[in-house]
């Protein structure tokens, strides 16, 4: 029950919208606390990443967006991700998880891409 | 006039679930906010909070002073003993274990093919089917879980784990006295022997969102 609700808040736009923010805003924070993470709150941020990842990839119309709403779904198109990428040669690797977000935001990586 | 009555408590009750999720959300919202939880007992203001050094110094003698006195007793048994005496009465664990192996290996392999089918939006029937697949593995695995599980319940690994739980939650928690915090409970001893049942789930299950478990101590 508390990892479903967890994945509820995770996934809700408000916590999105928060992750997103504090990633550009460097006043900007998730918890009161600045270290020592809690057990929770260190599941909760990976949760966060999750659901961002799976997010941009319903933005970009890789997947679409009614898979969100299935914890399987999530579960096995980001294992089948992480999978491929793996098996990616090494100079084609995407070697940070931000560049995905930079794909969207940057126009520099859009450059290099075509 | 019947189902018009059962469809207005339908959606009487639906509304009320709905609302209790959403409180749920928002106390776990709140939970996550801080590396500490305050909450109010009886009209006093409590806290569960992340052990400092001294306390995990505290966690650990504890712990090897109990794991100490659980090796001394023959009764009770290593994990490793209990498996050898019930292979021999015809319940083998190593195998239980194999089939849980095998089982999130084939759970593995059709999550694989259910993400690629999801990238090739290979339509919801196709990815129903896997789903199907996977659900069925998955309450196969837990099945097999809880019985091990149940089977090695009182090996001497679990009694420490348990007894590590108790202490993690002895230690973190603290009342509001003033403006100073202070423990509630000044000796183990005491955190055993306190009665109400209920403070104790509360603390309990707030002291496992912060610390996870004994095996994070």
């Amino acid at each position: 029950m508390i990892e479903t609700n967890l994945k509820k808040l995770a996934k809700s736009s408000k916590f999105q919208n928060l992750f997103s923010a504090v990633k550009e805003i460097s006043t900007l924070k998730l918890f009161r606390n600045t270290e020592e993470l809690s057990k929770i709150q260190q599941i909760f941020l990976s949760y966060l990443y999750f659901y961002h990842d799976l997010s941009t990839d319903v933005m970009l119309k890789k997947i679409d967006k009614e898979i969100l709403d299935d914890d399987i779904y999530c579960d096995a198109y980001m294992k089948w991700k992480r999978e491929k990428d793996s098996k990616k040669p090494k100079d084609k690797k995407r070697g940070n998880k931000k560049k995905d977000v930079h794909l969207v935001f940057d126009n520099k990586s859009s450059r290099r891409k075509h | 006039m019947d189902s018009k009555e059962n469809l207005r408590e339908q959606e009487s009750l639906k509304i009320l679930k709905d609302l209790k999720d959403s409180h749920d959300l928002s106390l776990l919202a709140e939970e996550i906010k801080d590396n500490k939880i305050t909450f109010e007992y009886k009209g006093i203001t409590h806290r569960v909070r992340l052990l400092n050094r001294k306390e995990k110094e505290e966690f650990n003698n504890l712990r090897l002073r109990k794991f100490g006195q659980l090796l001394k007793d023959k009764d009770i048994l290593l994990e490793a003993d209990l498996k050898q005496i019930y292979k021999e009465r015809g319940i083998d664990i190593e195998a239980i274990d194999e089939d849980i192996k095998k089982i999130f290996s084939e759970k593995f392999a059709q999550e694989l093919k259910l993400g690629e089918a999801i990238e090739n939006k290979s339509g919801d029937a196709v990815l129903k089917t896997y789903k199907d697949k996977i659900q069925e593995l998955v309450d196969k695995s837990n099945l097999l879980m809880i019985n091990r599980s149940h089977l090695l319940s009182h090996s001497l690994e679990n009694q420490l784990l348990a007894f590590a739980t108790n202490v993690l939650i002895y230690l973190s928690v603290e009342k509001q006295l003033d403006s100073n915090w202070v423990r509630v409970f000044k000796t183990y001893e005491e955190f055993e022997n306190y009665e109400d049942e209920k403070f104790i789930e509360i603390v309990g299950y707030k002291t496992l969102l912060l610390q996870g478990g004994a095996t994070q101590g």
